[in-house]
C-alpha cells in the first residue's frame, strides 16, 4: 500500500543476505535492472550481474557531471572483489578539476548477516587552470568496512579510511611544487593522523530506505551528521 | 670483426677528444646590446674552469635546495650549511668548440654562460666606475635553478620559483630561478636583472657591512621604507649599467608599467591612489626614487655613472640614519635623499638633486625635510 502511495514499482524483499546493504565501498552490486534513487548517495542501475552504473544527482544539478561505476571482478562465493570508481568534473572560474575516488574492494562474508570489506582506494585530482597551471594530487588510502543486517528492517554500516600516502605535483608559470605526504607519520606527531570514520544505520521500509549516520574526521573534531533517503526497486 | 672493433674504438676516441677551448674563453651567447638581445661572440676575462663554470669572481652551482623551515635569523645567517638542505654541486657545461669559440649545446649551458658573463661585466663595471674592492667584496656563488624545501606535518614539500632572481643577505649568494614560459629573454640572462641583483649585493656590502641582522627593525613601516630604497637604488643601477630604461621589459611585458623608469607617479600619488596606480607595494615608492635619480642623470653635466657614484657614496652615510632611526614608524626616504644631496659635488648640483627630489617626493613628510636642506643651498 505504501508503495502505491509513493507511486513506486513493485516492492522488493527486505534486508537479507539476498538483498544486502551495499554501497560504493563494498563489492555488492545491484541486480540486473535493479534501480536505486538516492538523495545524498548515488542513483544507480544494475546493468549486468557484474556491472552497476550510477551518478550523484545533486552534483549533476550543481553542474558537476559525475559517474559512478562498480564492476565485480571476482566472485569466489564467500569472497567477492569489485572495482569501484566515482569520477567528477568541475569547472570553477579559472580552474578545471577532474576528480576520481577509485579502488578495489573485497568482501568477506562472515555469516549471512555480516560481512567485512577491505579495499585500497586512490583519491585522484587532476587540475588545470590559468597561468599554465597543471597539477595532480593522489592519496592512497586503505579502507575497512563492516556491514551488518540486524533485522529485515535494520542494517548497520561502518567505514574507516586510513590514508597512507599522498603526492602533489603542480606546475605553473610562477612555480613548480612537489609534495609527498606520509600520512602515517601523523600518528606520532602533534598534528595527528588524518583518518575518516563513518557509521550509519539504515531503516529499510519496503522500497524506501532511511539512512542516518555520522562522519568523524580526526583532524577536525566534531561529528558531521549524515542523512539520506533512497529507494531501491526492481 | 676485428675491423669493426677498430672502427668502434676510433669513434669512441673521437667522441672523448672534444676540441678544447683556450683561456681566455670565448663563447657565442645571447647578450644585451644597444640593439637589443643578440647572439654574439664574447670573451670571458675571469672564467678559469669552463666545464664547471668557476672563475675568479663567481662560481655557478646547481641542484641546491634551500631549507625554508629555518627561523629567519638562521636563513639570514652567514652559515650556508644551516640554510641549505643541499648546498648543491658543480655544474657541467655541455658545449662544443669551433675555431676556439665555445658553442653551448643546450639552453642550460647557454644560460650559465650568459649568467657568468653578465655577472663578470657587472662586477667590472662596479670596479671600474665605483671603485668596488673586488678582493674585499669576495667571489660569489651563483645558484642555478635552486629549489626550496620545507617539511610539513605529513612529509615534505619542495618547489622551484620562476620569474625571479634574488640576492640572499647573510650568505651573500645570488639565486637565478627556473625559467617560466612567460619570460621572453629569461630573467637569468637579462643584464638589467643581473645589475639589479648585484646592486643589492653592493648595498648589503656598503650599507650593512654584510651583516644581515643590520636590517632588523621593530618597525614594519621602517623596514618597508628601507626595502623600497634598496629596490629603487637597484632599479636605478640596472639602468646605470645597461643604459636602457626598458631592459626589464625584454624579459616580461608586465614590467613596462611599474618598473620602467621614469614612472608616471610620485610619492603623493601613491598616498592618494595606492594600488590604483601601482600594485608592487614598497617597490612602487622605490620606482619613484629610481625615477628621480634618472631625471638628474639625464641632465647636462651629470650622467648615469656620476649619479651612481653619488648614490654609492651616500649609502655609506645613510647607514647611520638607519641605525639611529630604524625603530621609528616615521622613518622615510628623506634620510637617504638628504644624504644624496649632501654628497653632490657643489651647490649647483645639489640644487638639481633638490628639484628632482622635491618633484618626485612631494608628500608632506619628505618634501618638508628635503626643503629644509635645499633652502640652505638656494639662498646661497
Amino acid at each position: 500500500m505504501m508503495a502505491a502511495l509513493l507511486g513506486l514499482p513493485a516492492a522488493r524483499a527486505a534486508l537479507s543476505s539476498k538483498n544486502p546493504l551495499h554501497h560504493q565501498f563494498n563489492a555488492k552490486l545491484l541486480n540486473p535492472n535493479e534501480k536505486q534513487i538516492s538523495i545524498a548517495g548515488n542513483t544507480k542501475l544494475g546493468i549486468t550481474e557484474n556491472l552497476e552504473l550510477g551518478t550523484q544527482a545533486l552534483f549533476l544539478l550543481a553542474d558537476v557531471p559525475n559517474i559512478a561505476l562498480k564492476h565485480r571482478m571476482f566472485d569466489l562465493g564467500s569472497i567477492k572483489t569489485a572495482f569501484t570508481s566515482h569520477t567528477f568534473i568541475a569547472n570553477l572560474d579559472d580552474l578545471s578539476l577532474i576528480g576520481s575516488f577509485h579502488g578495489v574492494t573485497s568482501d568477506y562474508q562472515l555469516n549471512p548477516q555480516a560481512s567485512m570489506s577491505f579495499g585500497v582506494y586512490d583519491l585522484f585530482v587532476h587540475l588545470t587552470g590559468a597561468d599554465n597551471l597543471k597539477g595532480e594530487f593522489h592519496t592512497i588510502t586503505p579502507m575497512l568496512a563492516y556491514d551488518h543486517i540486524l533485522s529485515s528492517n535494520w542494517g548497520l554500516t561502518g567505514l574507516v579510511f586510513l590514508p597512507f600516502f599522498g603526492s602533489l605535483e603542480l606546475v605553473s608559470n610562477f612555480a613548480d611544487i612537489e609534495a609527498l605526504f606520509e600520512y602515517y607519520k601523523g600518528i606520532k606527531s602533534e598534528e595527528g593522523y588524518p583518518a575518516f570514520f563513518f557509521l550509519s544505520a539504515t531503516n529499510s521500509w519496503d522500497t524506501v530506505n532511511f539512512e542516518v549516520g555520522g562522519i568523524v574526521f580526526t583532524l577536525n573534531p566534531g561529528l558531521q551528521l549524515y542523512f539520506n533517503i533512497f529507494w531501491r526497486f526492481e | 670483426m676485428r675491423a669493426l672493433w677498430s672502427v668502434l674504438f676510433v669513434l669512441f676516441l673521437s667522441g672523448c677528444n672534444r676540441t678544447k677551448a683556450n683561456f681566455p674563453y670565448k663563447a657565442r651567447i645571447l647578450i644585451s646590446t644597444d640593439s637589443g638581445y643578440q647572439m654574439q661572440t664574447v670573451t670571458f676575462n675571469t672564467l678559469n674552469n669552463l666545464e664547471k663554470m668557476d672563475g675568479s669572481v663567481a662560481k655557478i652551482i646547481g641542484n641546491a635546495t634551500l631549507d625554508i623551515d629555518q627561523e629567519q635569523e638562521v636563513l639570514l645567517g652567514a652559515n650556508p650549511d644551516e640554510i641549505y638542505l643541499n648546498i648543491g654541486e658543480d655544474v657541467s657545461l655541455n658545449y662544443t668548440v669551433e675555431d676556439d669559440i665555445v658553442h653551448p649545446l643546450n639552453f642550460h649551458s647557454m644560460a650559465m654562460l650568459s649568467i657568468y658573463y653578465n655577472f663578470e661585466k657587472v662586477v667590472e663595471f662596479w670596479r671600474d666606475n665605483l671603485s668596488l674592492d673586488l678582493a674585499d667584496f669576495g667571489k660569489r656563488r651563483l645558484f642555478y635553478d635552486p629549489d626550496i624545501a620545507a617539511s610539513s606535518a605529513f612529509g615534505s614539500v619542495s618547489g622551484t620559483i620562476k620569474l625571479n632572481a634574488a640576492f640572499l643577505p647573510g650568505v651573500r649568494d645570488f639565486w637565478f630561478f627556473k625559467t617560466s614560459p612567460l619570460e621572453r629573454v629569461p630573467f637569468k640572462m637579462n643584464m638589467a636583472i643581473m645589475a639589479h641583483e648585484f646592486s643589492h649585493g653592493v648595498f648589503d656590502y656598503v650599507f650593512a657591512n654584510t651583516g644581515a641582522g643590520f636590517y632588523d627593525s621593530d618597525s614594519e613601516i621602517a623596514t618597508d621604507q628601507l626595502s623600497g630604497i634598496n629596490e629603487g637604488i637597484a632599479d636605478y643601477n640596472a639602468w646605470m649599467v645597461t643604459g636602457r630604461e626598458s631592459e626589464f621589459v625584454e624579459s616580461l611585458e608586465q614590467f613596462a608599467k611599474e618598473r620602467t623608469i621614469p614612472v608616471s607617479w610620485n610619492s603623493q600619488d601613491l598616498i592618494d591612489r595606492g594600488t590604483e596606480i601601482c600594485t608592487g607595494g614598497f617597490y612602487c615608492k622605490g620606482s619613484v626614487l629610481a625615477s628621480a635619480l634618472y631625471e638628474v642623470a639625464i641632465q647636462d653635466g651629470f650622467g648615469r655613472v656620476k649619479v651612481g657614484q653619488t648614490v654609492h657614496t651616500a649609502i655609506s652615510s645613510f647607514r647611520e640614519d638607519w641605525q639611529n632611526n630604524k625603530s621609528d614608524n616615521s622613518f622615510d626616504y628623506h634620510y637617504f635623499l638628504i644624504r644624496v644631496i649632501n654628497e653632490a659635488a657643489n651647490d649647483s648640483e645639489k640644487l638639481v638633486y633638490c628639484d628632482a627630489f622635491k618633484a618626485r617626493f612631494n608628500d608632506e613628510t619628505n618634501l618638508s625635510k628635503v626643503n629644509e636642506v635645499c633652502e640652505t643651498f638656494a639662498s646661497q
